[in-house]
């Protein structure tokens, strides 16, 4: 295809993305997804390779062709306004919240592509409100588990399908919208794929669609010829010990990233299901390599990742997986750009916070004997590189997600925050300082609060890049009277006394260059 | 006759030209003076040449201004030093704002810098609760202790404490210490500025506005002073980001409200040439050298965002909804590393300046696509100003050209395919993404690249009508010239709806009326004629954003409150595609615009009568794309065609401004105004 009708579709089929994730965003309920932007769309081919995506946030990146591979494997047949619907993370999925719509578009009865729309509901069941239990030893505690199945049927809704999963859900009518929404999503997707078909023909559509990942495919080449042949190796781990090791290994214009010798997966909610770790891995090579503004399935045909099945970076059923794409998937990119530092040392900085800090807070609010849940993640502190600090307090590598104003948190919960400012002196010192972290206290207000963490370096610390020092690792506290009373754990769940005031710090980016310069 | 006494102006300051237009005795005209370093020398040298016009005696009755000086102000950070004043532990809730980061794959991204650095950043102890009662009294003390500690070190402070917007005592109280302590020292209130929840946002806004107060005062100061000079006083009012003017004085108060004024001016000035076209619902393109900004106006409204980013910072103040991209005639063709054509955002911008300028510059951009493809005059001047070298375009297109083995004719058509694709895009942004549909609208393409893609645009679009505006380059300050006095008012409550009482109502608007009254007195406006268009935020309890549902001005009572819960209902069906009447709402807050409408000059009317044919310059060919190839297109001179004219399909019209393109299947015609109307044909492929 011709390099201008190559431009001109690539523009119209991110808008399509771009117009399907505005349709979602615009009519979803649940502030999650309308405020804070936790969904994504895209667009594929007839096959399920990705051709065009709107993602807000990074960490649905890579994930979303697993979703489309899995609907197209679990049904053979498919026909107009069929839509199929999943959060199975073991077929398609990456943590329960994150359920994915997958709806195919015809053209004169032929199959033409398929649109998918992903969002984070904020409870699917399980253990805990918004489930994202940090004790879960199993994936059943997370909550409500849909394989793919057609939740439409040629535009038909299975009510009751539909009703066994709100039945199974804290808040059902919000989740209803929030459904809604997408099917919203995916109906817009489709219809302005048929525009675009009476605009340009089928035909020039599908050989448009294999064109764009020609293209993505040959620019990632262009970017990984550059690098020199060789291997590079780094490791780095939760704290509680659970390791992610990668080899990079580069071969002309093709790159493995092999994960052996990475922890075998663990009964704790760190797990990765594959599509996590190719979204972290994906995540890191754009943000290196930049090889295009808009990457699809060709940008990663070059790409080779080796996760061993069963391991923390390839998890199997039934592992637990709600901090997998939170926290673990962090971890991935940190080692994915520690082996690339090697090669690359002045386009990669040094660690960021490498958590999201998912503080969930719920109790019965004394104000109207309502139950409620709070949930947010934190920024923290990013790398300092090359050419300067790190920033301060922002959201890092796989999540993007606004902060809750403290104005609007009082307004709405029983709660009141304390402090809210950077954490001076945490950002690792170097040549150029690594970001500062935050520190958030919130009091609990007359009444007892359930509170759960799922946060990382509490222990290890961010590292630190070319001589610089790694960043100061986490803190949290329980303060009763203004006094500090005990350390939280990191993760897992407390129960908050009337008063009480949770103080959060969340770590400092790492420094780089030698301080003393 | 009964013509008004004196001149009514309007000036708009751009990069290269300051433009004035001015109506005297029945008659509106425009003119033009270089734009100066300085923006008042500028303007005042248009008032000069103004006088020259119609004599020293001449009263300029009102004259409108549309400033970048807040802008630029904001862009280069010259702004004011300024200290932030705040509740103890939040100092740092203007570095953090949103924890979101710029660039979600740049890991090289820079946030924009802190208006204010953490050293004058100061904690004040106090705190409010969630109903704007005192938790923590003010420590009077302490704020005289941190006021010393700045003492000749600040030209201005802001004031943001939490909940403010419900209860602005304690930041009165800050305020009147602060008098005490740095006389002579603006002091900002958050209240004042902007009374609604959310504390970055007002903290960003807040802040700006204090930090630009010195900035806008002094420019005012030096302003008013060559007036001033003048025989007569000149009554001075300023373009408002809100699209309405504001009075110097106000502008001064509150200068954050200039910071989105210069695209206000070109929508407004659009908004009444199309109204006088008798178009209601339209969507404007003003494409420059550099990007292009789309506005969409439906009913005849202006459309406002309650937000805006400036320089990567929130202003949270209405302003009209203006889109950019970087899409102009100046932006730069590539090719990329796997072989796609690339147009923008990187631009030539005006200096070099596209190839054909001859000004060093060799990158292809689309304005040399256009003189490659016969659009635009060869070897003759651009508006004026320099002449276009073919040769130059020619063998910078070459450069994309020839790699890829396309002809040069074949590779200026694919640049404009390509920027188009990026308008096109631009445009759906503010309809399609909106829930509107964007073929009931017509079209207003204008800037000096706009005229040339309107009606390609228009067709892909299935935006079949399509007005190139006459005066083109003169519609900013057309629009300054006729723009009302607007002022918004906001102020947040954070109710649930049991407790919302129409006497609560009727005490906010009335508040705001008396407040409005007096402003717009002052402004100019004449008592009486001023209207109120009061609104309330509502959203359903637990939700995160709200929607305004206006109300009528009038007497409160319960059924206005029911009313208010109904309209929600609706437009939240209308706009989300379901409501749920049986959730609780809650009030989060009141808005009222007052507008003053002034005086409409007419727009200059074109003569009629005639044929085209009087304007006809020599015939060029001109390249259609590959299916229709070079084609010999008729040329005319705009200044020269009369109102109710037929022009012939295709043709190319030259103006002063700009050169308008009429493609095979459009119809086009002269209004009475001098506009080019035009209809594409439904397509027969």
């Amino acid at each position: 295809m011709d390099p201008v009708s190559l431009s001109v579709l690539e523009s119209a089929l991110a808008g399509v993305a771009k117009e399907m994730s505005e349709a979602l965003v615009r009519t979803a309920y649940s502030p999650n997804i309308k405020e804070r932007r936790d969904c994504s769309c895209a667009l594929f081919d007839e096959g399920g390779g990705l051709v065009a995506q709107a993602e807000n946030i990074p960490v649905h990146l890579g994930a979303m062709p697993f979703s489309v591979r899995a609907a197209v494997e679990a049904f053979p047949d498919w026909a107009p306004g069929d839509v199929v619907v999943l959060n199975d993370p073991f077929a398609g999925g990456a943590h329960l919240p994150d359920i994915t719509f997958v709806a195919p578009s015809f053209h004169d009865g032929q199959r033409l592509a398929f649109v998918a729309a992903r969002a984070h509901h904020a409870d699917v069941g399980g253990m805990t409100p918004g489930s994202l239990p940090a004790t879960a030893t199993e994936i059943f505690q997370e909550g409500l588990i849909i394989p793919p199945v057609k939740l439409w049927r040629s535009g038909a809704l299975n009510e009751d399908l539909l009703r066994l999963v709100l039945a199974n859900v804290r808040t059902p009518r919000e989740r209803r919208g929030d459904l809604q929404a997408q099917l919203a999503a995916v109906n817009t997707g489709i219809r302005r794929l048929e525009e675009l078909v009476t605009r340009h023909s089928a035909e020039h559509l599908r050989q448009g669609f294999s064109a764009l990942q020609a293209h993505a495919e040959r620019t990632m080449r262009a970017a990984l010829v550059q690098l020199p042949f060789g291997q590079w190796e780094f490791a780095d781990c939760l704290d509680e010990g659970t390791r992610v090791q990668v080899r990079l290994q580069a071969a002309g214009e093709e790159l493995t990233v092999d994960f052996s010798g990475s922890s075998p997966q663990t009964a704790a909610p760190v797990n990765a299901p594959l599509a996590v770790t190719a979204s972290a891995v994906y995540f890191s090579l754009r943000a290196v390599l930049d090889p295009c503004s808009s990457p699809n399935a060709g940008a990663w045909r070059p790409v080779n990742i080796l996760a061993p099945a069963g391991s923390v970076v390839n998890a199997t059923h039934p592992a637990p997986v709600s901090g997998g794409n939170l926290e673990l998937s962090q971890r991935i990119v940190d080692v994915v750009l520690g082996a690339l530092a090697q090669v690359l040392p002045e386009r990669v900085p040094a660690a960021a916070q490498g958590t999201m800090n998912n503080l969930t807070i719920g109790g019965v609010d004394p104000r109207t004997d309502e139950a409620y849940t709070f949930y947010e993640t934190l920024g923290g502190g990013c790398g300092a590189h090359a050419d300067g600090p790190g920033e301060s307090g922002v959201h890092s590598h796989m999540t993007n997600t606004l902060n809750t104003p403290v104005e609007a948190l009082e307004a709405a919960y029983p709660l009141r925050v304390e402090r809210y400012e950077l954490r001076q002196g945490s950002g690792g010192r170097g040549r150029f300082t690594g970001g500062d972290g935050l520190r958030r206290d919130i009091r609990v207000l007359e009444h007892t609060a359930t509170v759960s963490l799922l946060a990382d370096r509490r222990q290890g610390r961010p590292y630190g890049r070319a001589g610089g020092e790694p960043g100061a690792p986490g803190e949290d506290m329980l303060l009763i009277d203004g006094e500090e009373k005990r350390l939280l754990p990191a993760k897992g769940t407390v129960q908050v006394p009337p008063g009480g005031t949770i103080s959060l710090r969340t770590p400092g980016g790492g420094g780089y260059g030698p301080p003393t310069e | 006759m009964n013509s008004e006494p004196g001149a009514l102006v309007g000036v708009d300051v751009g990069g290269t030209f300051t433009d004035l237009v001015y109506c005297h005795a029945g008659t509106t005209r425009s003119l033009k003076v270089p734009s100066t370093p300085r923006q008042e020398e500028g303007l005042l040298a248009a008032v000069d040449a103004l006088e020259d016009e119609l004599g020293p005696r001449v009263v300029l009755r009102r004259l409108v201004h549309g400033t970048t000086v807040a802008t630029n102000a904001v862009l280069e950070e010259s702004w004011a030093a300024t200290a932030l004043l705040t509740t103890e532990g939040f100092r740092d809730v203007l570095e953090i704002g949103r924890q979101d980061r710029p660039s979600l794959y740049d890991l090289f991204a820079r946030r924009p810098r802190p208006v204010v650095p953490r050293g004058l950043r100061l904690d004040v102890p106090e705190r409010l609760d969630h109903r704007g009662r005192v938790v923590r009294p003010v420590d009077e003390d302490g704020v005289r202790r941190l006021a010393r500690g700045i003492r000749g070190s600040v030209e201005s402070v802001a004031v943001v404490l939490l909940f403010s917007f419900l209860n602005d005592g304690h930041e009165r109280t800050v305020r009147s210490l602060l008098e005490e302590e740095l006389p002579g020292v603006p002091v900002t209130l958050s209240s004042e500025v902007l009374p609604e929840v959310r504390e970055y946002e007002r903290t960003s806004t807040t802040v700006l506005s204090a930090a630009l107060r010195p900035v806008v005062a002094k420019y005012l100061e030096r302003l008013s002073a060559g007036l001033g000079k003048r025989s007569r006083p000149v009554p001075l009012l300023l373009m408002s980001s809100a699209g309405g003017v504001l009075s110097a004085q106000e502008a001064a108060r509150s200068p954050v409200g200039l910071l989105l004024s210069g695209p206000a001016g070109g929508v407004e000035g659009a908004r009444r040439v199309g109204t006088a076209a008798g178009l209601s619902d339209m969507i404007t393109l003003d494409m420059g050298g550099t990007s292009a900004d789309v506005a969409l106006i439906a009913g005849g409204e202006l459309q406002r965002s309650p937000e805006r980013t400036v320089g990567g910072r929130p202003v949270r103040l209405p302003a009209v909804d203006v889109h950019t991209v970087g899409a102009g005639g100046g932006s730069i063709a590539r090719l990329d590393g796997g072989g796609a054509l690339r147009v923008g955002p990187q631009s030539a911008g005006s200096h070099p300046g596209p190839a054909c300028y001859s000004r060093g510059g060799t990158s292809p951009t689309v304005t040399d696509a256009h003189l490659v493809l016969g659009r635009l005059p060869r070897g003759r001047t651009l508006g004026g100003l320099l002449p276009l070298n073919t040769a130059a375009a020619h063998a910078a297109i070459a450069r994309v050209a020839g790699p890829v083995g396309l002809s040069a004719e074949e590779a200026a058509w694919g640049i404009l395919q390509v920027v188009e694709a990026t308008m096109e895009q631009a445009i759906r942004v503010m309809s399609v993404q909106r829930g509107i549909d964007p073929r009931g609208f017509t079209l207003i393409a204008f800037g000096g690249a706009g005229p040339l893609h309107g009606a390609a645009l228009g067709a892909k679009l299935g935006m079949h009508r399509i007005l190139l505006p006459a005066h083109a380059g003169a519609l900013s300050a057309l629009g300054l010239m006729g723009a009302d006095l607007v002022l918004p008012f906001v102020r947040s409550l954070l109710l649930p709806w049991p407790e919302v009482l129409p006497t609560l109502l009727d005490q906010m608007v009335e508040r705001f009326r008396v407040e409005a009254t007096r402003r717009l007195a002052s402004a100019g406006a004449e008592g009486g004629t001023h209207q109120l268009f009061p609104a309330a935020d509502i959203r359903y309890r637990g939700q995160s954003f709200e929607l305004t549902v206006p109300f009528p001005d009038g007497e409160l009572c319960a059924a206005t409150v029911d009313n208010l819960a109904r309209d929600f209902h609706c437009r939240h069906e209308r706009l989300y595609g379901y409501s749920s009447p049986e959730d609780p709402l809650e009030l989060v807050g009141l808005r009222l615009t007052a507008v003053a409408p002034t005086e409409k000059p007419p727009l200059p009317r074109t003569p009629g009568g005639g044929d085209v044919g009087v304007g006809a310059l020599p015939p060029r060919p001109v390249y259609f794309g590959p299916e229709r190839g070079w084609i010999s297109c008729p040329v005319f001179d705009r200044a020269l065609l009369p109102a109710g004219g037929s022009l012939p399909s295709p043709s190319i019209v030259e103006g002063n401004d700009s050169t308008c393109l009429i493609p095979p299947h459009t119809d086009a015609e002269v209004d009475q105004y001098g506009n080019l109307l035009l209809e594409v044909r439904p397509w027969t492929q």
